[in-house]
């Protein structure tokens, strides 16, 4: 049966996975909508253009069109995707940067950069009040100076909201990694916002 | 001020706890210890208000040019335009 629409939240995985071996377009366009997002995101957060964020998404979607037959259906089809995007976009980065890379590395700790010395509490302000300080452009340069390998690991579990497991079968890292990873990104992004917010917002 | 010992090893599982990961009997005693130690409860709060920013904010979507040029790479540009869940 051809998928007449396409359905997008509610075609289930199987029959979506069928449909694109059958070489139903509907279906290609659905794996679309459904995975492009953060196939884009994951590329755009790793290479910090568009340009290069768009190259790796066609490269990912092309790719994985190609070698359907030898996806098994282990992890979940967007599983999949992501992990060719970050492979083609790590490989991408390397070239651009080998000598920053050292992202599946054990990671050390630097000057003790995870005690928290920034304690301006600004929790609880008013959304408007973190908004009027350019907010958006301050989560983006925060995100932009963390390391590469923490980078991903944050934007995949804690703005994407994939699992632990997820995030760990797309980097080929265990989920303790995950894990430490995350805290690491978590505490290093809590404290670049500090110090911003301390410095806009303190005082007014 | 340099958190103490016992603060850092407190602060080192706030994201187990955030994630709901944290066995009960610890969840108990971080959660007195963020009572008792302001300077512990201010960084719990800023990042959990950290991470609620950017699950707000955060995310990056395919801007509609890279999506069209997409289609058209893999010859799908006929179905560009039709909504999900149409005819």
């Amino acid at each position: 049966m051809p998928i007449a629409r396409r359905m997008k939240g509610e075609l289930s995985e199987a029959d979506l996975l069928d449909a694109l071996r059958r070489g139903d377009r509907q279906a290609f366009a659905a794996m679309i909508d459904r995975c492009g997002d953060t196939v884009y995101h994951v590329a755009y957060r790793l290479l910090g253009s568009q340009e290069e964020a768009e190259d790796i998404l066609q490269e990912t979607f092309l790719q994985a069109f190609r070698h359907l037959k030898d996806f098994r259906g282990e992890a979940r089809l967007c599983t999949w995707l992501y992990r060719i995007a970050y492979n083609l976009a790590l490989m991408r980065l390397r070239r651009k940067e080998p000598e920053t890379i050292s992202i599946d590395q054990p990671i050390l700790l630097e000057n003790d950069e995870e005690i928290p010395r920034e304690l301006f509490d600004w929790c609880c302000l008013p959304e408007e009040e973190l908004l009027r300080a350019e907010l958006r452009s301050v989560l983006d340069e925060a995100i932009r100076n963390l390391p590469a390998s923490l980078r991903t690991v944050f934007l995949l579990r804690d703005v994407e909201g994939l699992s632990t497991e997820e995030v760990a079968e797309i980097l080929g890292i265990s989920t303790d990694a995950v894990k430490t990873r995350l805290h690491r990104a978590r505490l290093q992004l809590r404290e670049r916002l500090s110090r911003y917010f301390s410095e806009e917002l303190a005082g007014r | 001020m340099p958190p103490s010992k016992r603060c850092e090893e407190w602060l080192g599982r706030i994201s187990l706890y955030l994630d709901g990961e944290l066995a009960e009997h610890l969840c108990q005693e971080l959660e007195q210890h963020l009572k008792e130690c302001p300077d512990c409860h201010v960084v719990f709060n800023t990042t959990r208000r950290t991470i609620e920013l950017y699950r707000r904010y955060g995310r990056v979507s395919m801007p509609e040019g890279a999506r069209e040029s997409l289609f058209r790479a893999l010859n799908l540009e006929d179905l560009l335009r039709e909504e999900p869940g149409s005819e």
